[in-house]
């Protein structure tokens, strides 16, 4: 053997597999050659101290009931699932973020919901406006641009705001004036009526603190629900009403270039 | 609640899986946890292996050697899910542990005494680490053989490569991880 050869067989020696006239041959060449030797008795020592450092690990007790839940649910649950599944469990880590990586995003991503104003159907002029802007909040704006023949509200152009669409109706044998503006996501819904006809319609009424405070000072804020705001002014003996989801400070902000009176 | 019921075929499989491959856990698991080097990796690898080996069960041949097969599945799994980049460790020159080998010669008597000398300050846990250096080829080998205790023929069907070619690996492995043992030996201060 040369050493070429020696070298090959090293690993077959140091794990006694070999035999007869091949062995012989190698210690033969070992014997004088004495970089075959090392490498040779290196490797063998190289394997006594992995062998006496590194031992086979026994598995775990919870393993074995592990696969077999695992292999179950993979056979119940189909593939798609019991991989969704197997993920699940085994990395209970990822579970819990996924979890609250959802929260966070379903949170983070929620505006602020659209609640209901709905009001009974009552005479009362207040109601009315809740009851109207409650269907304006649900879409029901149509016709509000199909009339194109309706310019006539009396306050114009709202501060910063862009008019959707303004539309006439009769509402109890009254002419009302409704319009809808916009300021980035919300909704701004303005009406106007003739103050007389409230001040002496049984159909349509204000409740007299309410009639009192306008008389008084010229506006009232109705505070039936907090996340949205209601204005009522009078002006020219019209009366206006405006209604938002939006502090009562910023819907004001909104009418106070149209409103001089504020 | 309407429990599943499995439907006989599938029954016959979970049976047959459960008294064949499963009495393989314990092999398959010491391996795992010297391939990936901890046991949440190892957990991972070793239920990852068992549950494509379920899935393809139909694809496994009756009698034949159901260990090589799932020791296949597991290396594959391991190369495809866990494989660094890895380079091959820088080796000390085989002259510097030659020279310090012989030198020891004159003084030790006997392999185990030897193999003290050598790398005896070297923790298990940098044995460990040394063993992660190589290449998984050479690792899964010197695995298979030095720790497992395998033959070289049942390593060559469980790796699925010739008896020749494991030789040569385990002599190529054990001299890259003895030179990686020599230098955290020597970075430690036992050799000089």
């Amino acid at each position: 053997m040369n050493c070429s050869e020696v070298l090959e067989h090293i690993s077959s020696v140091v794990d006694n597999r070999l035999g007869g006239k091949e062995l012989d041959e190698f210690y033969q060449h070992a014997k004088i050659c004495r970089r075959c030797k090392d490498e040779y008795d290196l490797e063998r020592v190289t394997k006594i101290f992995l062998q006496s450092s590194l031992h086979p690990f026994p598995p775990p007790l919870y393993l074995e009931h592990r696969l077999l839940t695992l292999i179950k649910t993979t056979t119940n649950s189909g593939n798609i699932f019991s991989s969704v599944f197997e993920l699940l469990i085994k990395r209970w880590y990822f579970t819990v973020g996924l979890t609250t990586a959802l929260i966070l995003i379903f949170v983070w991503t929620q505006k602020p919901s659209s609640h209901s104003h709905t009001s009974p159907q009552d005479n009362n002029f207040i109601h009315f406006v809740y009851n109207n802007f409650d269907a304006v909040q649900k879409g029901e704006t149509a016709q509000f641009t199909e009339d194109n023949n309706a310019n006539g509200f009396g306050i114009g152009q709202l501060k910063d705001c862009s008019l959707i669409g303004t539309c006439n109706a009769n509402y109890k044998g009254q002419q009302v004036t409704h319009s809808i503006y916009k300021k980035e996501n919300c909704t701004i819904y303005c009406l106007q009526i003739n103050f007389d006809s409230i001040k002496n319609n049984p159909n349509l009424t204000l409740p007299s603190q309410v009639l009192d405070k306008l008389k008084e000072t010229g506006r009232y804020v109705a505070d039936m629900h907090k996340c949205c705001s209601v204005i009522l002014w009078v002006k020219d003996n019209n009366l206006f009403a405006a209604a938002a989801e939006m502090d009562i400070n910023n819907l004001m902000a909104f009418l106070t270039d149209a409103e001089a009176q504020w | 609640m309407t429990l599943l019921t499995l439907n006989p075929n599938e029954n016959e499989k979970q049976n047959e899986f459960k008294s064949e491959a499963i009495p393989q856990l314990n092999g398959l698991y010491s391996f795992a946890r010297h391939l990936t080097g901890n046991a949440d990796d190892a957990d991972d690898l070793l239920q990852d292996t068992f549950l494509k080996a379920y899935r393809f069960w139909d694809k496994y041949e009756k009698g034949t050697n159901i260990r090589a097969w799932l020791f296949r599945i597991m290396k594959n799994s391991y190369i495809n899910r866990y494989r660094k980049v890895t380079k091959e460790p820088d080796l000390i020159d085989f002259n510097e542990i030659q020279e310090f080998y012989t030198r020891l010669q004159d003084t030790t008597t006997g392999d185990h005494d030897l193999a003290e000398q050598m790398f005896g300050g070297v923790l298990d846990d940098e044995v460990a680490k040394a063993l992660d250096t190589l290449h998984p080829d050479f690792k899964t080998v010197v695995i298979l053989c030095d720790i497992e205790g395998y033959t070289y023929e049942e390593i060559a069907e469980f790796v699925d490569i010739p008896v020749g070619t494991v030789r040569s690996r385990l002599h190529r492995g054990r001299k890259m991880l003895q030179s990686k043992l020599f230098e955290y030996a020597k970075k430690k201060g036992y050799v000089k």
